[in-house]
C-alpha cells in the first residue's frame, strides 16, 4: 500500500533571519507553514493517501534534533523551532507504513558590496542599487557602500544606475558576501533619458535623433549666470545665441541651425514643465529698436535641465510649431536630498557682482569719444537666492525665493527681479502621481534709449562731436527720460501620470502662462527738445496681457512579442489656447513730471487696443519598434488645426520617420567602442502664419470729412497654411574608451510654402497691403560636430573639454510673385539665389574725377550686390572643466564666428556730421570740409587744423578721393565689415569648502555643501569689425534686421563672486 | 485587454480629429479688427458706405491732379524748391514709366474704389435689411460709385499713349468705348434706385458727361437737359487733415511741385473779373509763378459736377447741333454767375476755353485736349495715365 504526499511551507519575513521551507513527503497529503524569527516552523497534514481522510494520533519526528510533534484530529502537525538546514521527518501511524522525507528551511540572506569609479576608484555615493525585475533597491552611502536585506534564496541581476554614470548590470547568488561594481563614467550622458518628441521619451544612446540635453545644475555649480540664455550659450552644437544689446534684460537672437525656413525668426518653441511659454518679443515702445525679453523672467537656478530638439526631423511630433526647435525646460526637481540626509535640503547662494564696459570709444576714431565713454559706469548685481527641497514617502516637494538686482552699464538701465517658486510630485513611482509646478515673477525693468532712437544716448554721444545738440546740450534730459516695464507672470502647470498595467501609461498635462507688462515712458516737461513734440513732455503707456493654456493628453502601449522585440505606440492631443491684449494710451505735453497723466495734458492722441485670440490642436502618434536594442525605427504623424490657418485650408499633416542602429550592441565590435550608433530621420514641421493672415480682407476705420467709414487695412488669404520645413538628419554618435566621445550630425532642409507678401493686381481693389502667400521656398544645409575628451581622470584631477563646430548655409530657392523683401534699413534681403539675411547693397567701386582732376563723386555699381551674410557661416566654441583635488573647479568657455558680416550704421551717421577724424582729414584734403557738394555729405565737417588740400591729379589726391568715396555715408555698403570674432565668454573658478567645514563643524559634516564661485564674462574679445561689439543688432530679436549695430549698446563685461552653502 | 485600450485610444483620436477644427475656429474676434465677414451686417452698412465716399474722394484727387499735371493746365516747375518729385516730372513730359511710382498708387486707389463700390453690392445680396430705404441706398451707392469707377478708368487711364481703357479685377484690357457703357449702366441702375430728385438729376448729368466723352452728343444733350439744374449745388468730393485735398498737397499752399499755366494768370490780367472763377496766388512774394489757390486749404472741397459743367455740356450738343444762339446763352449764363460779361459768340475754340476757365482744376483739360486734337506733348508721348507695370506683371489675364 504506497500513499502518496504532498506538503507545503510558506513563510512570513519578519526580522533578519525569517526561514521558510519548503517540503515534500511521499507519505500523506499535508500542509505545512512556517512561523518563526531565526528558526522556522513546519507544519503539515497527515492524511491517508487513498481515501484523503485526515490521520490523527501519527508521529512526526525530526531525525537529527529529536523534535517531534503529533497530528490532531484534522491531521494537523506542528514543528517549531527548526533551525535552517535540511532535515529528515520520519513519519509514522499505526498500520501505515512509516515515511522519510527531506525538508530544507531556507535562511533569508542580504546582498552588499560597494560602488566606485573605475578610474579614480572613488566610492560613490548617492547611486541606485535595485535588483532587476523587484522592488527592493537601495542607494549608496557616502562611501559607495550599499546593503540590500531579506533578500529570499536565488540568483538576481542586481542593477547599478547613476546618473552621469553608464549603468551596470550583474548576476549575483544570495550568500555571496561582496558584490562590487566598478561604474564608467557616461561621458556622453548616453544612458540619460531624453525628451525625442511630444511625448516620446528615450535612452540618448538609443535615440534616433540628435538632441542635446544641457544639466543646468551642472553648470550652475561650476559658474554663475543670470538668465537662462546665458547655460546655454556656446554650449549646444548647432544652435547660436546672439544677446542683442547690452541692455540688462536684453533679448537673446537664436539660429538654430540653419534658420527653420524663411519664415522662422530663430526662436523656438520653449516649454517649461510641459507648458508652452510665451517666448514673444513684446515691442512696447522699444526704446529705440530692443523689445522685451520675456525669457529673462526665468531664475536659472530654478531650472534642472534643459532639452534642445534643433529641427524639423526631431521636432516633427511638435508640427506646425516645430520648425525652428524646440527648447524644453525642466524645472527642480529632478533629484532631491541625498542619501543619508535629513531628506530636507536647504540652498541658499548670495552672488554679488559688477557689469563693466568691454570696450572704450576712441578718440582716434570718434571725436566724441570721451562723451561717449561718460556714459558708462560700474552696474552693480546683487542676488540672494533660497530654495528648499525634500521627501517623503508620497510626497517630493522643491520651493525656492530669489531676488535679483542687476545695474547695466548705463545709469538708466537696471532690472530688479522677485521669483518664487512651489513644485511638488504627490505618489511619485506609484501607478498614479501627480505633480504641481508653479512660479510667480514680479520683473521691474529700466532701460535706457538706444539703437535707432534720436534721444538715444549713444546717438546723442557719438552721432555728432557735438554731444546731445538734440537737447540743446543737456545731458541730463536724456537721462531723465524714464522708460519702465513692471512685468507680472505666473507660470503653473498641473500633471498626472497614470499606468494602471504594466503595458499602459497615461499622461495628463494642463498649465497656464499669464503675463502682464506695464511699459511706462515719459519724456520729463521742462526739457529743451529739438522736436516740439515733446516740447512739455509726454508719456506713453502700454499695457500688454497674455494669457495662455495648454492641455496635453496622451497614451502609451507597450507590447512585448518576444523578449528582443518591443513595440509601443503613443497618441494623444495638444491643445493651446492664447489670448493677447494690448492697450497704448498717450498724452503729450504733460505740463508737469509730478502728474502725468491725461488730465494735466493737453492732447491724448492715440488709444490703441489689440486683441487676439487665438487657438491651435494637434493630435499625434507615434510607432516604435526595437529589436534587441540594435535597431530602432520610429514613424510619427502629427496633424494640426490652428486659428492662424487660412479657412479654406485644410488642416496640415506632418510626418517623421527615424531610425538607429547600434553596433556597440554586436560582439564583434572591439570594446573600445561603448557606444556607436549611426541614425537617420526625416521630418517635416511648420511655422505658423501670422494671426490676421487668414482673414480675406480687414477693414479700419478713417474718419473722412464727414463721418468714420470702413476701408481696408489689410490684405490677407483665405487659403494661408504655415510654412512647411522638411529636414533630413543623419548623424553619428560615439563613445571610445569611455573618455572621447564624438557627435556629428549632417542635415539638409528644405522650406517650401514660404509666406511672402505678394503685390495684388491693382485692378483687384485688394491692395491696401500686400497679401501672404505661400509662395517661397529655400534650401539649407549644415554639419554639427560635437567633441568631447577627457584626457585626466583621476580622484585629483579631472580635466575634460568640449569642442563644438558648426557649418550651415542655406539659400533661397524662389519667392514666387513677391518682391524681394528688404529690412526696414534696406539692407538684409531676402531674395532668390541668396541666403536668408544676406547684406544687399549698392556697391562703391571707386571715384570719379572730372577734367580738371578734382573729385566727382563715387563710382557706383549698376544694381545692387551680395555683400555677405550676418549670420555665421561657421560657429564654435572650446569649454574646458577641470576639478582638482575634488574642491577646486575651474571652467573655461571660449566662442567664435567666422564668415559674417555686420553694418556699422553708427558709424555712417557719424561721417557727415564731422565726427570722424579719418573722413574729416579725407575731406579737408579733397577742398569738401564745409561744401554742399555731394549731397552734403561734408557740409558739417570742418577743415582739420595743419591738414592742407592736395592738388587735384596728383597720386595723393587720388588715394585720398579714392579713401572718401569708400567713406560715402550714402551708401550702405561702405559701411558692411568682416565681424568674424572671438569671445572668451565666462571663466570660472569655484572652490568647495566642504572639508574646511566638516573640520570646524564635524557634527554636521555629512550634509553641510559649501562653496565659492568667481566668474567672469566677456572677458576677452578679439574681432576684425570696427565697432564696440560684433553680436549686437539695433531691432532686437526679431524682424528681417540682423547684423545691424546702429548705436546699439555693447555687451558688458560681467564679474560675480557667488557663495552657496546646502544644508 | 490591450486591443480594447487600443480601440479606446482610436476612438478617442478620431473624436479629437473631428472635435478640434471646431475649437480652433471658436475664438473671439479680433478688437478693432473687422474682417470680411464681420461686415456683412445691416448695422455696418453706413460704415461701409462712407467707406466707398472716402475712397472716392481721395481717389478723385489723385486722378484729377495727374490728369491735369498731364495735361497743360499745370506745370510741373523744377525750379521750386518742393518740386523734388521725379514721378510728377515723368507725368508732366508725357514720358512715364510703367513703375512710376504716383501711377501705381492712383491704380491702387482706383481699383479699391471700383472694389468696393461692387463689393457693397455684392454685400446687399448677403444681407436681410429690414430698413429699405437703406437697401436701396446701398443700391445707390454701390452703383454711382462703381459707375464713377469706370468711368474714371475710361478717361484717364489707357494701355497705350493714346488708346484708353482700363481693367477690372485682374481681367483684360477693357477699352474705353465698353467701360463708358458700363459705367453708363451703373449710373442708370444707381438712378432706379434713387427716389431723392437730387441725385436723379446727378446721376443725369453724369451720364451726360459720359456720353459726351464717348463721343455721343444727342445722348449727352438728352441726359443733361435733365441733369442738374441752374443753382443746383455742384456734386462734390471732400477731404480732411488725414486724407487732404491733393491740390492743395502737390500743387498749392501746401506743398508746391505744380504751378498753373502762364496763361490762366494772363486771363485774370486781361479780365480781372476772371478771378471770379479762376482763383491763383504768387508761390511766394516775388515770384514769377503762379500757383492755384482755387483750393486753399487741406480740407477744400473740389466739384465733381455742377450745374455749370451741365451748362457747358448743353452748349457744346447746341454747337454740334448748328444752335449757336442756344450754346451762347448757356455759356452765358455761367458766364453771368461769374460777373462776366456775355459773349456775343461762340465756337468751339471759344467754348473750349469756357470750359478750361469753368472747370479749371477738375481733370477736364486732358480730356478736351484729347477730344479736340488739342494735346500740347509731342507724338509719342502719353495722352493717358498709363495701366501701371504692377497690372500688367501681376494680372494673368492682362494682355
Amino acid at each position: 500500500m504506497d500513499f502518496c504526499y504532498h506538503r507545503q511551507c510558506t513563510s512570513i519575513c519578519r526580522k533578519r533571519y525569517l526561514q521558510s521551507m519548503i517540503i515534500t513527503l511521499l507519505i500523506l497529503m499535508s500542509f505545512i507553514q512556517v512561523y518563526a524569527q531565526d528558526t522556522g516552523t513546519i507544519r503539515g497534514y497527515v492524511t491517508d493517501g487513498r481515501t484523503g481522510e485526515p490521520l490523527a494520533g501519527a508521529n512526526i519526528l525530526v531525525s537529527a534534533t529529536n523534535q517531534h510533534s503529533t497530528t490532531d484530529a484534522t491531521g494537523l502537525y506542528t514543528l517549531a523551532g527548526i533551525k535552517p538546514g535540511k532535515h529528515i521527518l520520519r513519519i509514522s501511524y499505526i498500520g501505515y507504513k512509516k515515511h522519510e522525507a527531506q525538508v530544507k528551511i531556507h535562511s533569508l540572506d542580504s546582498i552588499s558590496g560597494q560602488v566606485i569609479d573605475n578610474e579614480t576608484a572613488e566610492p560613490l555615493p548617492d547611486i541606485l542599487v535595485k535588483i532587476k525585475g523587484s522592488t527592493m533597491t537601495t542607494r549608496t552611502t557616502l562611501d559607495g557602500r550599499y546593503l540590500i536585506d531579506a533578500v529570499p534564496p536565488g540568483t538576481y541581476t542586481l542593477q547599478v544606475v547613476r546618473e552621469g554614470y553608464r549603468p551596470l548590470e550583474s548576476g549575483v547568488s544570495v550568500g555571496i558576501n561582496e558584490l562590487s561594481f566598478k561604474l564608467y563614467e557616461d561621458v556622453i550622458r548616453a544612458e540619460e533619458i531624453v525628451v525625442t518628441g511630444l511625448a516620446t521619451r528615450n535612452k540618448k544612446a538609443q535615440s534616433e535623433v540628435a538632441i542635446s540635453r544641457l544639466n543646468a545644475g551642472e553648470s550652475l555649480a561650476a559658474n554663475n549666470v543670470g538668465t537662462t540664455a546665458q547655460l546655454l550659450n556656446g554650449k549646444i552644437s548647432g544652435v547660436q545665441m546672439r544677446r542683442v544689446s547690452g541692455n540688462v534684460g536684453s533679448g537673446y537672437r537664436f539660429h538654430m541651425r540653419a534658420g527653420g525656413g524663411i519664415n522662422g525668426d530663430g526662436q523656438p518653441l520653449i516649454y517649461l514643465d510641459g507648458v508652452r511659454m510665451d517666448n514673444s518679443e513684446v515691442p512696447g515702445f522699444e526704446t529705440g529698436g530692443q523689445g522685451l525679453n520675456l525669457l529673462a523672467d526665468l531664475n536659472p537656478e530654478d531650472i534642472e535641465n534643459i532639452e534642445v530638439l534643433k529641427g524639423a526631423a526631431a521636432a516633427s511630433s511638435y508640427g506646425a510649431n516645430g520648425a525652428n526647435g524646440v527648447l524644453l525646460i525642466t524645472t527642480k526637481p529632478r533629484r532631491y536630498a541625498r542619501a543619508g540626509s535629513n531628506k530636507i535640503r536647504l540652498d541658499y547662494k548670495f552672488l554679488a557682482g559688477l557689469n563693466t564696459k568691454t570696450s572704450a570709444y576712441d578718440e582716434a576714431q570718434l571725436l566724441s569719444a570721451a562723451d561717449a565713454n561718460a556714459l558708462f559706469r560700474t552696474g552693480q548685481i546683487m542676488q540672494h537666492s533660497l530654495s528648499a527641497s525634500g521627501e517623503s514617502d508620497f510626497v517630493r516637494y522643491f520651493t525656492a525665493l530669489s531676488s535679483r538686482i542687476e545695474e547695466g552699464i548705463l545709469n538708466s538701465n537696471r532690472m530688479n527681479r522677485k521669483n518664487i517658486r512651489a513644485n511638488l510630485d504627490v505618489l511619485s513611482g506609484q501607478k498614479i502621481s501627480f505633480r504641481m509646478n508653479s512660479s510667480y515673477t514680479i520683473n521691474t525693468l529700466e532701460r535706457p534709449l538706444n539703437d535707432n532712437a534720436v534721444f538715444g544716448n549713444l546717438f546723442n554721444t557719438t552721432a555728432a562731436p557735438a554731444s546731445y545738440s538734440v537737447v540743446q546740450g543737456e545731458r541730463s534730459t536724456i537721462e531723465n527720460i524714464n522708460d519702465e516695464n513692471d512685468g507680472n507672470r505666473f507660470l503653473g502647470s498641473f500633471s498626472a501620470h497614470f499606468r494602471p498595467v504594466d503595458f499602459f501609461a497615461g499622461n495628463i498635462v494642463v498649465g497656464v502662462d499669464d503675463n502682464d507688462i506695464r511699459h511706462e515712458q515719459v519724456y520729463p516737461a521742462s526739457a529743451t527738445y529739438t522736436d516740439s513734440i515733446f516740447a512739455n513732455g509726454i508719456r506713453n503707456l502700454s499695457n500688454r496681457n497674455n494669457r495662455q493654456f495648454t492641455a496635453h493628453i496622451n497614451g502609451r502601449l507597450t507590447s512585448y512579442s518576444a523578449e528582443a522585440l518591443s513595440l509601443s505606440l503613443v497618441a494623444g492631443v495638444e491643445l493651446l489656447d492664447r489670448r493677447e491684449t494690448l492697450s497704448t494710451p498717450q498724452s503729450s505735453n504733460i505740463v508737469t513730471p509730478l502728474i502725468r497723466s491725461g488730465q494735466v495734458s493737453d492732447q491724448h492722441s492715440g488709444l490703441n487696443e489689440i486683441r487676439l485670440h487665438s487657438r491651435q490642436a494637434g493630435v499625434f502618434a507615434e510607432g516604435n519598434l526595437a529589436y534587441r536594442r540594435r535597431y530602432s525605427v520610429s514613424l510619427k504623424v502629427r496633424r494640426d488645426y490652428a486659428s492662424e490657418i487660412g479657412r479654406d485650408s485644410d488642416s496640415v499633416f506632418y510626418p517623421g520617420l527615424s531610425m538607429a542602429w547600434r553596433l556597440n550592441e554586436y560582439a564583434w565590435l572591439p570594446r573600445v567602442f561603448s557606444l556607436l550608433k549611426f541614425r537617420g530621420a526625416y521630418g517635416e514641421a511648420g511655422n505658423l502664419p501670422n494671426r490676421l493672415d487668414k482673414f480675406r480682407i480687414i477693414y479700419g476705420s478713417q474718419f473722412g470729412a464727414n463721418a468714420e467709414g470702413s476701408l481696408p487695412t489689410a490684405i490677407g488669404n483665405t487659403r494661408i497654411e504655415p510654412e512647411r520645413v522638411k529636414e533630413l538628419e543623419v548623424g553619428v554618435d560615439t563613445e571610445l574608451f569611455h573618455n572621447l566621445a564624438v557627435e556629428m550630425s549632417w542635415y539638409r532642409q528644405k522650406s517650401e510654402d514660404s509666406i511672402l507678401n505678394v503685390q495684388n493686381a491693382p485692378s483687384t481693389g485688394l491692395t491696401s497691403s500686400a497679401a501672404p502667400a505661400n509662395v517661397g521656398s529655400m534650401k539649407a544645409w549644415g554639419f554639427e560636430t560635437l567633441i568631447f575628451a577627457r584626457p585626466w581622470h583621476s580622484q585629483n584631477l579631472n580635466a575634460s573639454f568640449t569642442l563644438i563646430n558648426n557649418w550651415q548655409t542655406n539659400e533661397v530657392i524662389s519667392i514666387g510673385n513677391a518682391e524681394p523683401l528688404f529690412d526696414r534699413f534696406g539692407l538684409n534681403v531676402i531674395t532668390e539665389g541668396l541666403p536668408k539675411h544676406e547684406f544687399f547693397s549698392t556697391p562703391v567701386l571707386g571715384a570719379r574725377f572730372n577734367d580738371n582732376g578734382t573729385y566727382a563723386g563715387p563710382i557706383t555699381g549698376a544694381k545692387r550686390v551680395a555683400f555677405g551674410n550676418p549670420i555665421p557661416g561657421y560657429t564654435g566654441s572650446l569649454s574646458l572643466h577641470m576639478k582638482i583635488k575634488k574642491n577646486l573647479t575651474i571652467y573655461l568657455l571660449a566662442d567664435w564666428a567666422t564668415a559674417r558680416k555686420m553694418w556699422n550704421g553708427g558709424k555712417s551717421v557719424s561721417l557727415p556730421a564731422g565726427n570722424n577724424p579719418e573722413y574729416n582729414m579725407l575731406a579737408t584734403q579733397l577742398g569738401l570740409a564745409g561744401s554742399s557738394q555731394f549731397e552734403g555729405i561734408a557740409a558739417n565737417v570742418k577743415s582739420v587744423d595743419g591738414v592742407g588740400e592736395l592738388t587735384p591729379g596728383t597720386i595723393q589726391y587720388i588715394a585720398a578721393a579714392r579713401a572718401f568715396a569708400r567713406l560715402d555715408p550714402r551708401f550702405d555698403a561702405n559701411f558692411i565689415e568682416d565681424a568674424d570674432f572671438l569671445k572668451l565668454r565666462q571663466v570660472a573658478v569655484s572652490y568647495n569648502l566642504k572639508n574646511l567645514f566638516s573640520r570646524l563643524f564635524p557634527a554636521h559634516s555629512p550634509r553641510l555643501d559649501v562653496a565659492v564661485t568667481l566668474s567672469a564674462m566677456n572677458l576677452f574679445t578679439t574681432s576684425n569689425y570696427s565697432g564696440p561689439d560684433p553680436e549686437v543688432n539695433w531691432s532686437g530679436t526679431r524682424g528681417l534686421e540682423r547684423g545691424q549695430d546702429f548705436f546699439t549698446l555693447q555687451n558688458p563685461r560681467t564679474f560675480n563672486l557667488a557663495f552657496r552653502i546646502s544644508l | 485587454m490591450k486591443t480594447q485600450l487600443l480601440l479606446c485610444l482610436t476612438t478617442l483620436l478620431a473624436g479629437f480629429l473631428l472635435a478640434c477644427s471646431n475649437f480652433v475656429n471658436d475664438v473671439d474676434a479680433p478688437l478693432d479688427i473687422n474682417d470680411d465677414e464681420s461686415l456683412n451686417d445691416e448695422s455696418r452698412v453706413e460704415l461701409l458706405i462712407t467707406g466707398v465716399q472716402h475712397r472716392f474722394a481721395t481717389t478723385y484727387a489723385r486722378t484729377v491732379l495727374l490728369a491735369d499735371a498731364l495735361s497743360d493746365g499745370l506745370v510741373f516747375e523744377q525750379s521750386l524748391p518742393a518740386a523734388t518729385s521725379q514721378s510728377f516730372k515723368q507725368i508732366d513730359a508725357g514720358k512715364i514709366r510703367l513703375d512710376n511710382s504716383d501711377i501705381t498708387q492712383l491704380f491702387r486707389a482706383l481699383g479699391e474704389l471700383r472694389f468696393l463700390a461692387d463689393d457693397l453690392l455684392v454685400r446687399a445680396d448677403h444681407i436681410q435689411f429690414s430698413d429699405s430705404t437703406l437697401s436701396q441706398r446701398v443700391l445707390f451707392t454701390g452703383n454711382f460709385y462703381g459707375g464713377i469707377a469706370r468711368y474714371f478708368y475710361a478717361t484717364y487711364t489707357g494701355i497705350s499713349e493714346n488708346e484708353g481703357g482700363g481693367v477690372i479685377n485682374n481681367g483684360p484690357f477693357i477699352p474705353a468705348g465698353m467701360l463708358y457703357n458700363q459705367a453708363i449702366e451703373k449710373f442708370v441702375t444707381a438712378s432706379e434706385n434713387t427716389t431723392d430728385e437730387y441725385e436723379q438729376r446727378l446721376t443725369n448729368s453724369i451720364i451726360a458727361r459720359t456720353y459726351l466723352y464717348n463721343g455721343e452728343s444727342a445722348r449727352a444733350a438728352l441726359f443733361a437737359g435733365d441733369g442738374l439744374q441752374i443753382n443746383d449745388p455742384p456734386f462734390q468730393a471732400f477731404y480732411s487733415q488725414d486724407a487732404s485735398n491733393s491740390y492743395w498737397s502737390e500743387a498749392g499752399r501746401g506743398n508746391t511741385q505744380f504751378v498753373a499755366h502762364p496763361r490762366f494768370r494772363n486771363f485774370i490780367k486781361e479780365e480781372p473779373l476772371e478771378a471770379q472763377r479762376l482763383t491763383l496766388e504768387p508761390v511766394d512774394v516775388d515770384s514769377m509763378y503762379w500757383r492755384q489757390n482755387q483750393y486753399p486749404a487741406f480740407d477744400s472741397e473740389i466739384d465733381f459736377i455742377s450745374w455749370q459743367e451741365i451748362e457747358l455740356i448743353l452748349a457744346e450738343t447746341d454747337l454740334n447741333d448748328n444752335n449757336s444762339a442756344g450754346a451762347i446763352g448757356h455759356v452765358n449764363g455761367v458766364r453771368a454767375f461769374y460777373g462776366l460779361s456775355s459773349l456775343m459768340q461762340l465756337d468751339v475754340q471759344t467754348l473750349l476755353v469756357e470750359r478750361e476757365k469753368t472747370l479749371f482744376l477738375q481733370g477736364i483739360r486732358l480730356v478736351d485736349q484729347r477730344r479736340f486734337n488739342l494735346f500740347h506733348l509731342p507724338v509719342g508721348t502719353w495722352q493717358y495715365l498709363p495701366i501701371p507695370e504692377e497690372e500688367r506683371i501681376g494680372n494673368p489675364n492682362f494682355n
